[in-house]
């Protein structure tokens, strides 16, 4: 039987791997560092998988630190497939987050709440991890653009994916909230932030019909995005530098 | 006639849209944060209808609950402008010389169907928030009957298990707490007896009736009293435009996602 501690120590592995690649990333060493990269994103599936198989059919929904650097990893390694020269900038911000998470850990496992034994709880994280993942790798294309002067061609399509993904992950939430609090609407903060957050790219994805659409308003905008999913979602799900009971019952007794 | 086309222009106009979604942005944001300190004022909206909840609660707190009105005010607002915009888009998509109604054209049409399912979605919250039936706490021991609300139709619980986790159980914490409450329903009416399932986060239907575990008892495993569920019976007039809307939705953006692609691949040839 897998002991409840692999998906923690497969995951540690998986940040010394992708500490190790950053240097290379940066020496542009392309080879090692996708080969490095790969086997990273390996081992933080494993992890995440493992994690997630252990506690079946139970969700462990507050996981966001333990699963953005897997998919900013993943973004990586398809536009290292694609080709694009902007894959492996992300390397290094991909190994800041996947850090955070061993250094300010809140612990891997939630307390497990029935509420959460839901198919639908399993697809609507899956897919809003995702898509903050996509929203975060956007911004950070698009900063780097600005201040590198170069032309962005790539942060509006990552965008756009996570948007997309979010609206998938709005719809399953729907479905999960309907089906286990009999209303499609849960009627608290978590909810209604998301719900903003929400407004703010469906906003930033009309704003290329106005005159205010160029690279720097573009840009300025994709970091405030960042900023809203990190403080009203990923913050709260770690430890350490939060606010003392940001991360206590409470946010349990939602779910 | 000027002045209706001076409202369609103005309603039409995007600037107008993206202040809306913008204010809205702002609004609930500023309410999540109002939600987070006053969380049991708006935990009553999960057992009240809109109306009952503004008579009860929200007249009475108007300082802490004036962002909900003021984003209801905004999601009309957003409504009419969404509408017109997207009636707009139609208009200059077909009349275009470039549209020739094919099936290969039809991705242009996804900034229209996104728009639509949009509004469905949220005519078919405010439906589900303002009208039909939401009856809490209808309590059941096993052998118990009750009637759904306003109807001759009773419901019987036939049959009741509640499992909990072992001493050895994996999950940390949770020895001899509940991991699953299940039930069997007899509804009873003219048309005879009919058995459903019904168990946490899965909810039955009956009729264009929803029913729901709410609560049960015990939670620990050595409880000696009696154990019981608590029901929410719903009658959901909305839920189909949310499916509905939902559907569209999620059409109108695999649509757009396949415009995207498509213009990234042309701004890369060139």
């Amino acid at each position: 039987m897998t002991s409840l501690t692999f998906p923690i120590e497969t995951y540690y592995l998986a940040v010394l791997l992708y500490g190790i690649t950053v240097p290379f990333s940066i020496m542009k060493k392309e080879r090692l560092s996708v080969f490095l990269l790969k086997t990273a994103f390996a081992v933080n599936l494993v992890s995440e998988v493992s994690g997630r198989y252990l506690i079946w059919p139970f969700c462990n929904m507050f996981s966001e630190p333990f699963f953005l650097p897997l998919c900013l990893a993943g973004i990586s390694l398809v536009l290292t497939v694609r080709k694009r020269q902007e894959a492996l900038s992300l390397v290094p911000l991909t190994a800041a987050l996947s850090l955070a998470a061993v250094l300010f850990s809140e612990g891997y496992y939630p307390p497990f709440t029935l509420m959460s034994k839901s198919i639908y709880a399993h697809l609507f994280h899956f897919f809003v991890f995702i898509a903050h993942g996509f929203l975060t790798a956007g911004a950070y294309f698009a900063i780097c653009s600005v201040f590198l002067s170069k032309r962005d061609y790539i942060s509006y399509h990552t965008i756009a994916w996570g948007f997309a993904f979010l609206c998938t992950a709005g719809l399953f939430g729907m479905i999960w909230s309907y089906v286990g609090r009999s209303d499609v609407i849960s009627w608290n903060h978590y909810y209604f932030h998301s719900i903003a957050i929400w407004f703010y790219y469906a906003g930033f994805l009309h704003l290329h019909l106005t005159k205010y659409w160029n690279q720097k308003t573009r840009a300025w905008l994709l970091a405030g995005g960042f900023l809203l999913i990190f403080f009203f979602d990923y913050l709260p799900q770690i430890g350490g530098i939060h606010a003392p009971g940001v991360l206590n019952t409470k946010l349990y007794e939602l779910y | 006639m000027n002045s209706i086309r001076r409202f369609r222009k103005f309603t039409g106009d995007t600037r107008v849209s993206l202040c809306l979604i913008y204010a809205l942005f702002a609004d609930i944001l500023i309410g999540s944060m109002v939600m987070k300190d006053h969380p049991e004022l708006f935990h009553s909206l999960n057992n009240q209808s809109l109306q009952e909840w503004i008579l009860s609660c929200g007249e009475r707190n108007m300082h802490l609950a004036c962002w909900l009105f003021v984003a209801l005010f905004l999601l009309l607002c957003l409504a009419v402008t969404t509408t017109i915009c997207g009636i707009n888009k139609l208009i200059a998509i077909i009349r275009s010389p470039g549209w020739h109604g094919q099936w290969r054209e039809l991705p242009e049409l996804a900034p229209f169907i996104l728009h639509l399912g949009f509004l469905m979605l949220l005519i078919g919250q405010l439906a589900s928030h303002t009208i039909g039936v939401n009856s809490h706490g209808n309590i059941l021991i096993v052998g118990g009957v009750i009637n759904i609300p306003g109807t001759e139709t009773k419901i019987l619980l036939k049959d009741l298990k509640i499992t909990f986790f072992g001493k050895s159980t994996t999950f940390l914490g949770m020895e001899n707490s509940p991991c699953d409450c299940s039930a069997t329903l007899s509804f009873v009416d003219s048309t005879g007896s009919h058995e459903r399932r019904i168990s946490l986060n899965q909810p039955c239907w009956y009729r264009g009736w929803s029913l729901f575990i709410e609560d049960f008892y015990p939670k620990t495993k050595n409880s000696a009293r009696t154990s019981f569920i608590n029901l929410t019976i719903r009658n959901d007039p909305g839920i189909i435009l949310i499916t509905a809307g939902a559907l569209v939705f999620g059409l109108g953006l695999a649509m757009y996602l396949f415009l995207v692609m498509q213009s990234h691949a042309d701004k890369e040839r060139n």
